[in-house]
């Protein structure tokens, strides 16, 4: 009697789990096939076949290629830009008729190796990862099984990349706040002590070189003697670069700031702080990244005079431009560079992205 | 049986006092090798803090203890076993996930080099069964499954196969029927009769009455008085429980 | 005369079937999961992919048999993530930032471990703190430690010599896979055959009572969050070799899956109680389930419930497994 008991919710539980493998099985693709087109895929085919979403393709791939048989170790699917990277890297491949087959590395970047391992059955030719996931283990494991490991935003000696550099965002990021900063420091700022304030994450060492170039810059740009501030909520969302920034704000009455966060979510998070605050007019914020909560803050009215730019990283052509990079690798040619160079404002934001 | 057998061990004006409270004043008796020494008293009378001072759980504030005529000095369990004291506790101490044998010898365990020589436990745990003349239908059974008689009865085989000399069980039928009570109760006759001193614990004097030869009484920390059997009855030993020392029956 | 005591009762009978129920239960899993992922998928029964698994769950088998060590002796562990993390910090930081040769790295690394164990048992033994808040405790600090040892970054050593060996494949099984097998066989035999195993079961399963019987309770308490400590550290060379360098990050978060894994192998939280081999099939289990999901190309958000579901089934055969050793 008690068997019975037991066993039924062990057969109840097996068989969800094989109702749920079987329905995930289904999401797996039929093979490509190229083999009678000719020619290159134009800028214009990219643009329409990505729904608008990739201006600038990397390479300009054959449209015959191979099926080949690629691998992406993504750094961790809650986060999301890398979210964006997986759905740019799987609307690629499809588009351009390759495998491929992806990976979660739910940011334990130690496990880099062993998730190549797993992957590494379908003998991939190309593996990609970025962001810092990637380190020298994992490229001597990819190349001793004879096929090249592509990064997205990190440097790797011996490993080809391109994406966004960490010191040269930073850098645009201070150059764009400078500006707006000196602005106000010809008008309602005349007086003030002006401070910088980079907005980093815990943990996070891409993001912290962000904020630092970026404090160099507007340190240099507008004559600044006080050292650059830098606040490091854990982790960095929005809510917790808001909790961390008011405490700063408080201890901080008289004076205004240029703020720079090393992505959306900490930009949003201070302006919060500020507007709880009511000190909005003391502030000049920037982000790096430009993903959806920062382009719906742009277009809040009343961060107007505050938020004052996003710079671009469009983590979806970055994965996109991955396949891309992958395809001419694999060709032996070589690929682009990636152009993160767009500040989004609130004047322009709906031109670059009228389909929020 | 009494006075012409040798003295296990005797008690020399223990005392114990918890902060204000005195659990424990002038208690002095004696227990015999080859009989049952009952310890009765109501609630608060004292018992359980004797039988730790007994055990070595406690350090006595007053008076000493003398073991075969020797001094003795206990400040942890182990001291009061070496000396030849076994004491089965009311939760009986017993590893309920483990077999019979390894309870019997839990912490000297048999072994061959650094392996526990299982075979011999199970060989020697049977034995000591034997001894006792129990019927345990297995060894090798975990010992939480067993009937609370049988996990008395194991913790009891302990007990004796430490090669103590005297056996101190405190309230052994508390959880039990009737039938397995007294089946407890044999047992502790037979141990009497294999020369051991046996002395229990109980609130049942119904139940310990026949098995008993003599009675110490605990009232209120002190010792309120001790009778031979022959020389007291079941209403006597309720008045002295109750009351105290009114008469001069006596020892 | 001889006594005649009741015999084995009917409800001696049912726990015996509880216990066959959760055997079944959680190798018949197994093997139903081997079964199913071999048809569903070319690459499943590969020795490369099948050596894949071994090695996935190397560093999480490492820990779980430290893990539930302590478990049996009736303490919980939660340090060992942070243990891991400070580890692999502390080793590439001496081998980096300080020259020191990767070897005598690796052995002051390790020693990281035996410290925190100590410190572990110091707080639940002679502070009689509840060793969940004790370690809890203890790996925060630890992870702070981490992060201000790192400077906030994972360090990277130009130095591959401690790589070279964690990814070497003596014999063709690699290191990580030696260790795990070795580091279970040794538990095994200590915990089921050596003296010292029944009186970690006994201390787990009653500590009064063990300490009545003369058992050193404070010194198994002591000896098992060595053990935990230790084999942490050993997970965090692991790691820094595997990942060529070390992070404050490493680690994060690995005793959940640790303990998800003893849960399912029908541990019980209180202790003194579990067959000690099934520590590693409940993480081999898991790690066979992470694998075919990736193989078979499932999304990865239906991994997370599957991560989820396992877990969930992890903690009803644990109460199942508590009922039954509670009389």
């Amino acid at each position: 009697m008690i068997t019975r008991i037991t066993s039924r919710p062990l057969v109840a539980i097996t068989a969800v789990i094989t109702v749920g493998l079987l329905a995930g099985c289904a999401s797996g693709a039929a093979g490509p096939d190229n083999s009678d087109k000719t020619g290159e895929w134009t800028a214009a085919e990219v643009l329409e076949g990505s729904d608008g979403r990739v201006a600038a393709p990397l390479f300009a791939v054959p449209r015959n290629v191979d099926a080949f048989e690629f691998a992406f170790l993504n750094p961790g699917l809650s986060v999301p830009t890398f979210k964006d990277w997986q759905t740019g890297v799987q609307d690629a491949a499809d588009f351009y008729g390759v495998k491929i087959t992806q990976t979660d590395l739910d940011l334990k970047y130690e496990n880099a190796l062993t998730a190549y391992g797993t992957v590494a059955v379908k003998s991939p030719v190309i593996v990609g990862s970025g962001a810092g996931a990637a380190n020298a283990a994992l490229l001597a494991g990819v190349e001793a099984d004879g096929a090249k490991l592509v990064l997205i935003d990190q440097d790797l000696e011996g490993a080809p990349s391109f994406g966004v550099d960490n010191a040269t965002t930073g850098e645009i990021g201070g150059e764009f706040l400078s500006e707006s900063a000196q602005a106000r420091i010809d008008d309602d700022w005349a007086g003030k002590n002006v401070v910088y304030v980079g907005i980093s994450a815990a943990s996070c060492e891409p993001c912290d070189v962000r904020v630092q170039k970026g404090g160099e810059v507007v340190a240099e740009k507008l004559g600044l003697e006080s050292k650059p501030g830098f606040l490091l909520p854990d982790p960095g969302t929005a809510d917790q670069a808001q909790i961390v920034f008011t405490d700063y704000l408080t201890a901080h009455p008289n004076d205004v700031f240029v703020i720079l966060g090393f992505g959306d979510g900490a930009a949003v998070g201070a302006l919060n702080a500020l507007k709880a605050a009511d000190r909005l007019d003391d502030a000049v914020v920037g982000s790096l990244g430009g993903d959806i909560s920062g382009r719906a803050a742009l277009r809040d009215p009343s961060n107007a005079t505050t938020f004052v730019g996003a710079l671009d990283f469009n983590p979806y052509q970055e994965g996109w431009n991955w396949i891309e990079a992958a395809i001419a690798t694999q060709l032996g040619e070589s690929f682009a560079e990636y152009d993160a160079s767009t500040v989004l404002t609130p004047e322009n934001v709906d031109e670059f992205y009228p389909n929020d | 049986m009494t006075e012409t057998e040798p003295l296990a061990m005797q008690v020399h004006g223990i005392g114990k006092t918890f902060g204000h409270v005195e659990a424990l004043a002038d208690v002095s008796f004696s227990i015999r090798a080859g009989e049952v020494l009952a310890i009765l008293g109501d609630n608060g009378a004292g018992k359980s803090t004797l039988i730790k001072i007994l055990s070595g759980v406690y350090d006595a504030d007053a008076g000493h203890l003398e073991v075969q005529g020797e001094k003795v000095d206990f400040h942890k369990p182990s001291d009061a076993s070496d000396a030849g004291i076994a004491t089965v506790y009311q939760d009986l101490a017993l590893v309920d996930t483990r077999d019979v044998a390894a309870n019997i010898f839990l912490g000297r365990e048999f072994t061959r080099g650094p392996f526990v020589d299982r075979k011999r436990m199970y060989e020697e745990a049977r034995a000591e069964i034997d001894k006792l003349s129990l019927k345990l239908p297995s060894v090798k059974v975990a010992v939480g499954l067993l009937s609370g008689g049988q996990r008395q009865a194991v913790a009891i085989v302990r007990a004796a196969s430490l090669g103590s000399r005297i056996i101190i069980m405190d309230e052994p039928t508390a959880a039990l029927g009737v039938t397995e009570s007294a089946r407890v109760m044999e047992l502790a006759e037979r141990l009497r009769d294999a020369g051991l001193a046996v002395v229990i614990i109980s609130h049942n004097l119904q139940q310990i009455w026949p098995i008993a030869d003599r009675f110490l009484v605990m009232r209120l920390g002190r010792v309120a008085g001790v009778r031979e059997k022959s020389k007291t009855t079941v209403d006597g030993l309720i008045k002295l429980i109750m009351h105290g020392e009114t008469t001069t029956e006596g020892n | 005369m001889t006594t005649i005591i009741t015999p084995v009762t009917a409800s001696a009978r049912r726990r015996r079937f509880f216990d066959v129920a959760l055997d079944y239960g959680l190798y018949g899993t197994l093997v139903a999961l081997i079964i199913f992922f071999s048809i569903a998928s070319p690459y499943f029964l590969t020795p490369r992919n099948l050596t894949n698994i071994a090695l996935a769950v190397a560093v999480t088998g490492i820990l779980a048999a430290g893990f539930t060590a302590a478990l049996i002796a009736g303490q919980v562990d939660i340090s060992i993530g942070a243990t891991l993390g400070v580890t692999a910090v502390v080793v590439a930081t001496l081998n980096e930032k300080l020259g020191v040769p990767w070897p005598l790295a690796a052995l002051i690394a390790v020693l990281v471990g035996l410290i925190v164990g100590l410190v572990n048992s110091l707080l639940v033994v002679g502070f009689a703190i509840n060793s969940l808040i004790a370690t809890l405790a203890m790996s925060v600090v630890l992870r702070g430690a981490a992060l201000i040892l790192a400077g906030g970054q994972t360090t990277s050593m130009t130095d591959t010599g401690l790589q070279l060996a964690v990814n070497s494949r003596p014999l063709g099984i690699p290191t990580p896979v030696i260790l795990l097998l070795g580091v279970f066989a040794i538990g095994w035999v200590l915990l089921t055959r050596a003296r010292v195993g029944f009186h970690v079961y006994a201390v787990g399963a009653n500590p009064s009572a063990a300490l009545r019987a003369g058992i050193p309770t404070r010194k198994i308490f002591v000896g098992v969050f060595i053990t935990s400590g230790l084999l942490a550290s050993i997970g965090g060379l692991i790691s820094a070799g595997q990942a060529g360098g070390g992070g404050p990050t490493f680690g994060d978060g690995i005793e959940f899956q640790v303990l998800a894994a003893v849960l399912l192998a029908g541990f019980g939280l209180q202790g003194g109680t579990g067959r000690f081999e099934r520590a590693l099939v409940g993480v081999v289990l898991v790690g066979v389930l992470l694998n075919g999901l990736v193989l078979l190309g499932v999304d990865a958000y239906y991994q997370y419930l599957a991560r989820g579901v396992v877990f969930v089934l992890a903690v009803v055969l644990a109460a199942l497994a508590t009922r039954k050793a509670s009389r």
